[in-house]
């Protein structure tokens, strides 16, 4: 079993990603979540959106990828949540931070959060890691 | 409006008759528009000219039909456009029929709907003598709330669904880890943290069981997943199949300002091929509206 040496306060990221329509589309192929609101914009206006919206769980995968990059090999998250507090658009930054909560031997709690362009958390995210 | 959004196209109206035209219908008609040509009321006048009874009035055949539209559509019709054809006479006293179908959905909005109409008057010789084509706006139909009960129906809280059984692909967890910015999408037999995202009856749409609230004539001001938790017994792993038991738990509304959520919770248990639940998760999606009379921030459950 792995361990690291974090500490409880510790800055996870930053990370940014900008998701592409491209990346949209692949995302919808490979979780098989095809909701039209993630990559046909005259249906994401007409449910009340500007343009077509990031998948929460694309956003949730990039915290997530994010801590287990930080965390190192073997490491995985054996619980893991994300609440969605705002959208984001395709093509725009999203800002990816995590810190970390509590800190033992060979188990460590995070918060994740992105942000948007004007600062706004859109996902709030925790989990707890632990190493294989 | 009687028709249901989903079942314009085609709709065939409820034929209505025999119908027969009375000469005070003819009397009448010919007093409300000053139009006193004889043989449409007078029998001798009728026979003067050939007809063995007296002639319906082509326009009083319009504006039956025209009226008949309301009735079909159960309100108030706005008509563009109207065009009609009088292929054969019909007489006073004489049986008609009236039948009617929309042939296009020229647009559709959360407040109107366009269509178009064809209804035609049939003899009781079955032969059309009246052919119509009406361009109609009716207002869509109108409901102020969600349908809760509706709802609660169809999700069968607390009601196991399944197992659905999905192997987890290589090819899907590389793509999938390559847009999450795995930096070594290869180097691991588990599958990216978020996954059961991925094996989730309900985001692939194996599972539709209120996609009618898409349909509803209110208008949606966004919405989506709203959380999702998942605990994990061990990673998953590529090239596993995952069985997937879907119950719903929960349905509530919450106004937040002017709009109204609505909220489904569903949970997964998933299990691997010798039937040990590997993982368990607990989703919630959201749909928004602006209800008409919308107000407050308090939670309705």
């Amino acid at each position: 079993m792995g361990e690291i040496n974090a500490v409880k306060g510790e800055r996870i990221g930053p990370l940014t990603m900008v998701a592409t329509k491209t990346d949209l589309v692949k995302f919808a192929g490979s979780s098989q979540d095809f909701n039209l609101i993630h990559y046909d914009a005259d249906y994401a206006i007409s449910r009340g959106f500007p343009t077509v919206i990031v998948h929460g769980f694309l956003k949730a995968g990039y915290l997530a990828q994010m801590a287990l990059e930080w965390a190192g090999p073997g490491a995985w998250f054996s619980e893991f949540g994300a609440t969605y507090r705002g959208v984001d658009l395709v093509g725009q930054p999203i800002l990816c931070w995590g810190v970390v909560t509590k800190a033992e031997k060979d188990r460590v709690e995070v918060e994740l959060w992105t942000e948007n362009v004007a600062q706004e958390k859109t996902t709030l995210s925790e989990g707890v890691i632990q190493w294989q | 409006m009687i028709l249901d959004i989903k079942d314009k196209n085609g709709f065939v109206f409820e034929e209505i008759g025999p119908v027969r035209c009375s000469i005070e219908d003819m009397v009448r008609w010919a007093g409300s528009c000053d139009d006193f040509t004889n043989f449409h009321y007078e029998a001798s006048a009728a026979q003067a000219r050939g007809f063995r009874a007296p002639v319906i009035n082509g326009p009083w055949k319009a504006m039956v039909i025209r009226n008949l539209l309301n009735v079909w559509l159960g309100s108030e019709g706005k008509t563009l456009k109207f065009s009609i054809k009088y292929l054969d006479t019909d007489f006073v006293g004489e049986e008609m029929y009236m039948n009617g179908r929309v042939i296009e959905v020229i647009s559709d909005s959360d407040d109107f709907v366009q269509l178009k109409c064809e209804i035609k008057i049939t003899n009781g010789e079955q032969k059309v003598t009246t052919e119509a084509l009406c361009e109609v706006q009716v207002q869509a139909e109108q409901i102020s709330e969600i349908p809760m009960a509706r709802l609660l129906e169809v999700l069968e809280i607390g009601t196991p669904k399944g197992p659905f059984v999905y192997e987890i692909a290589k090819t899907d967890v590389e793509r999938y880890s390559r847009v999450i910015g795995k930096k070594n999408p290869t180097d691991s037999e588990f599958v990216p943290t978020t996954f059961f995202g991925a094996l989730d009856p309900i985001e692939r749409r194996d599972l539709c069981v209120d996609d009618f609230l898409l349909e509803l004539p209110l208008k949606k001001v966004g919405g989506g997943n709203a959380f999702n938790k998942v605990v994990y017994k061990r990673p998953l792993k590529t090239g596993e199949k995952i069985s997937v038991t879907t119950t719903y738990v929960d349905a509530y509304i919450k106004k937040s300002g002017n709009r109204t959520l609505l909220f489904r919770v569903r949970e997964n248990i998933m299990a691997d091929e010798s039937g040990i639940q590997v993982a368990h998760s607990r989703n919630g999606h959201v749909l928004a509206f602006a209800l008409p009379n919308a107000s407050g921030s308090e939670a309705v459950k």
